[in-house]
């Protein structure tokens, strides 16, 4: 909304502030001006439309006048336009109006006049500035008239071409209903509209038919423009519903000046101080008794809140006498009884914001200045603020990741279709991510582009976008991300699952070493926070990177899963014998891998083998020729109470060579 | 020993050092300071229902104040959030009151990407729900929690207080911060009471109930605390971006 200086203070006859000033005001008190330019000798304020969408009040400059008369404690002096000159015009008692509402939920309220003989031309200048300051286009007279008494109260008006409407017998019919699917409109923009039953429509009815003029509240129809060829004129102020308004002008995509106001809601009561005005204008007359005013009264709205100016003192921690606050009151037009500390406010009609005492409480507050009140703190008993394990658990594992050289990224949450819908399994301890979720469950409907278009379900198809870039320029990284993931059954509010996952790259093509690497890291995580031992059996995914060399592996996991399998570290007595190790090496075929193996010599050994680990593992050409790999295991033998003597060891190591040969066709070496 | 063997400016062995996400290391500095102040932390689902992120929350169907958040939707109708406020209800109905909590959450809006505009951003809102809280209440913790922001990042901001609109709170207010030597001010607190339809809808009486709430944007916060000239950095998996911080 445009805010011209030069127009609210013709209502501010004292106002002696600058225009920098005004503005500082009304971004403390109002909304926060956002620009400030210039036109002519004027200057133009601009406050964002959405700060008022509760203030269809504040849509007419005369609003902001009132805002000021408050904020400055200045009179308010409204007045009305002198008529234009050699515009002519008369109003006509020969023809009568019947107005039709089929909708009175609709539309409130229409009035209407008829004003013959105007001469159509330019307007002006005084009239076609103050349009210009607000960014509207100069038409013709009329329209301009219009537009400036819509930009000065706030109620749209809209002229027709008299002459394009069919009368009959002397009467001119006008009806507010739904259109039917059938009908079509040409709008004064040129859009041609299919009408439908849920748009509302201004139709010139006839005993015959009812033709389409107007879509209500949004824009006049094409056929009864005004033209420099009109003469006679029917002019419209009426009260549309704010939701229907809105809802009929996003379906059509048609925003106006006037679809802007009505869908913040108008005061019915403006339909006729408005037109009023403009007949004045037209025709130097202020005959109102000839307004056509059809006003479907629905059932009062709040008209009086009641309120205690030592509640009001109290909540705002001020201390303001009655007087002052009905004073106040006043000047943003309510009418205040007090009695003693009691304030009676009957509300005016064009402020149906205000519906509590809270509401007052506000008028009151930013008015005095919010930067003016005492600040103070909650008056409350101590208590602890409720423990959130789930964050600290994240923090927890950010601080591992970190600390042992790994980058948290954010990566949106949104993917594209061939990303979308990938989940994370496991296949025999095996992670692998296989297309699992209903793209349908996860789809945005509005969405900005395409690569934006699903919600993500795993972190990795992101993560692998951010290693294909960051391998652009790094030899070796590692990176992760703690976020959240959609898992939707059916169409029920979807699970949200927070998943760790972690991508290690480098450039080096040694697989068996990056893999280590991953494994190591993975391993630590789960040491240090104490998980069970299931997950140390995973095995990351292989990640196929498209156009980069090197190689990648990944883990993801869903933490709640891991939180509840973390057990709190208790204290082990630290053994006082020595570990006794053993290595055992032998040959197996390439493809055979190691981790049954390794469970297989566990299972076998019990409780007295401690750990066992992969020293080494390699291939010479014979081997290679053989299909064959070297392995070599160590493994630490314990026993708390006594040292463990080689006789002890030799059965379990000969039980396992025996299991190696038959289960794998192993070779001890 | 024969220390001169040993020549003391050889290069370093550089170290493998990881770095966190600047966003989450300032959500992690915020949030420390609302749990000193007696605040529990409540993470924000990121999809959530018509209801939870509009209605429940004053917004009437087809009321213009919607246009406020340009809202993504599933084809399942459900909303990826556009704000953290889409928590109150649910802290409204799993709390009793004396309720003080603060709620972190990612949150989206249908907003065209550019230097200063991003459709996935992060706020953390706060909510305090006590019997006979005062404005002044509201504007003493907002402008404490600001101080205390300030100062640990070494902006020395100056705030002030401006009117302002949103659905689910009356009176509404605003906190802007200017950094020292500038004539910018910026929007750094919306706030406001919380509106008695909101609580009603929590299933609390407004007559003996009431409360504040607010949101700050974390990455705007951010951007504030390292200078950083373009908020499409956070979400650009550049390790050249995070490894600064």
């Amino acid at each position: 909304m445009l805010i011209s200086y030069n127009w609210i203070k013709t209502y501010l006859p004292n106002l002696t502030q600058t225009p920098a000033e005004i503005a500082d005001f009304l971004s403390t008190s109002l909304a926060e001006v956002e620009t400030i330019q210039h036109y002519k000798d004027d200057t133009i304020f601009e406050i964002k439309n959405i700060a008022l969408s509760h203030r269809a009040d504040l849509f007419g400059e005369i609003g902001f006048a009132r805002e000021i008369s408050a904020i400055l404690n200045t009179d308010l002096v409204l007045s009305n336009e002198l008529p234009i000159p050699n515009l002519n015009g008369l109003i006509t008692t020969d023809l009568k109006l019947n107005i039709t509402i089929q909708q009175p939920e609709l539309c409130q309220r229409y009035s209407c006049i008829i004003i013959k003989g105007v001469k159509i031309s330019e307007s002006p200048d005084w009239l076609k500035d103050r349009l210009i300051s607000v960014n509207m286009r100069p038409i013709n007279n009329i329209v301009d008239i219009t537009n400036y008494l819509m930009f000065k109260h706030g109620q749209p008006l809209h002229a027709f071409d008299f002459d394009q409407l069919i009368i009959e017998n002397n009467n001119v019919g006008i009806e507010v209903r739904n259109a039917e699917n059938s009908e079509k409109l040409e709008l004064i923009d040129g859009t041609f509209l299919n009408l439908n039953p849920s748009d509302l429509i201004i139709t010139n009815s006839t005993s015959q038919k009812s033709i389409p003029i107007a879509l209500a509240g949004i824009m006049g129809g094409k056929a009864s423009e005004i033209s420099t060829q009109t003469k006679n004129i029917l002019i419209e102020s009426a009260n549309f519903n704010m939701y229907q308004i809105r809802k009929s002008s996003r379906f059509h995509a048609i925003r106006s000046e006037a679809s802007l106001r009505f869908e913040k809601g108008i005061d019915p009561q403006l339909t006729i101080p408005t037109l009023e005005e403009a007949i004045m204008m037209i025709t130097g007359d202020n005959k109102s008794n000839l307004i056509t005013d059809e006003y479907l009264k629905n059932s009062p709205p709040k008209n009086s809140i009641k309120i205690n100016s030592t509640d009001l003192n109290y909540y705002l921690n001020i201390n303001l006498t009655p007087q002052v606050i009905s004073s106040t009151l006043s000047r943003l037009g309510c009418i205040v009884n007090t009695d003693s500390e009691l304030l009676n406010i009957q509300l005016p009609s064009f402020r149906k914001d205000l519906k509590n005492q809270e509401d007052i409480y506000e008028e009151i507050a930013r008015i005095y200045n919010y930067n003016k009140i005492t600040p103070t703190l909650p008056d409350r008993s101590i208590q602890p603020a409720r423990f959130n394990p789930f964050w600290r658990f994240k923090n927890t594992l950010r601080q591992i990741l970190t600390e042992s050289g790994a980058n948290e990224l954010l990566q949106y949450s949104f993917v594209n279709e061939q990303q979308a819908g990938l989940a994370v399994e496991i296949n025999e301890n095996q992670l692998i991510l296989a297309s699992k979720i209903d793209k349908n469950l996860i789809h945005i409907k509005n969405t900005l582009s395409p690569e934006l278009s699903y919600m993500r379900t795993s972190l990795i198809p992101s993560l692998t976008n951010a290693t294909i870039e960051n391998a652009k320029r790094f030899n070796s990284f590692t990176i992760f991300e703690i976020g959240k993931v959609l898992y939707p059954i059916d169409d029920k509010l979807p699970n949200e699952l927070d998943v760790l996952s972690m991508i290690y790259y480098s450039k080096n093509n040694e697989q068996l070493n990056n893999l280590k690497l991953i494994k190591g890291l993975w391993r630590m995580i789960l040491d240090k926070i104490g998980a069970e031992d299931e997950f140390y059996k995973w095995l990351p995914f292989q990640i196929t990177l498209e156009n980069t060399e090197g190689v990648a592996f990944g883990y993801e996991i869903d933490l709640t899963q891991l939180l509840s399998k973390c057990v709190y570290p208790h204290f082990k007595t630290i053994p006082l014998h020595p570990e006794t190790k053993q290595d055992i090496s032998f040959l197996i075929s390439t493809e055979q891998v190691l981790d049954p193996i390794i469970q297989l010599i566990r299972t076998t050994a019990g409780d007295i083998l401690k750990e066992i680990e992969v020293i080494d593992i390699f291939q010479n050409e014979k081997m290679k020729t053989n299909h064959q790999k070297s392995v070599t295991l160590r493994m630490y033998f314990l026993d708390p109470a006594k040292s463990i003597a080689d006789e002890e060891i030799n059965p379990i190591r000969e039980k396992i060579n025996e299991l190696l040969i038959r289960n794998y066709q192993a070779i001890i070496r | 020993m024969n220390n001169t063997l040993i020549d003391p400016t050889i290069p370093v062995l550089p170290i493998d050092k990881g770095y966190l996400h600047p966003i989450t290391q300032t959500y992690n500095e915020i949030v420390e300071i609302f749990m000193a102040m007696g605040f529990e932390l409540v993470e924000a689902r990121m999809v959530n229902t018509e209801e939870a992120v509009f209605s429940s929350l004053n917004f009437p169907k087809d009321h213009p104040a919607r246009d406020l958040m340009d809202t993504f939707y599933l084809e399942t109708n459900y909303i990826p959030i556009p704000h953290t406020s889409s928590m109150q209800n649910t802290l409204l109905t799993t709390r009793k009151p004396p309720i003080a909590a603060v709620i972190a959450g990612r949150c989206f809006r249908n907003e065209k990407l550019d230097s200063t505009h991003e459709h996935t951003f992060y706020q953390l809102e706060g909510m305090y729900v006590n019997q006979k809280v005062r404005l002044s209440d509201l504007i003493g913790t907002l402008k404490t929690a600001a101080q205390l922001i300030s100062d640990r990042y070494q902006l020395g901001l100056e705030f002030k207080v401006l009117s302002t609109y949103f659905p689910f709170v009356e009176p509404g207010i605003e906190i802007l911060a200017r950094k020292p030597n500038s004539d910018k001010w910026l929007e750094l607190i919306p706030a406001g009471m919380i509106h008695r339809n909101v609580l009603i809808s929590g299933g609390l009486d407004p007559e003996i109930w009431n409360g504040f709430a607010w949101a700050i944007g974390i990455d705007r916060l951010t951007i504030l605390k390292y200078g950083i000239d373009d908020i499409r950095w956070f979400h650009s998996g550049d390790l050249r971006f995070n490894q600064q911080f």
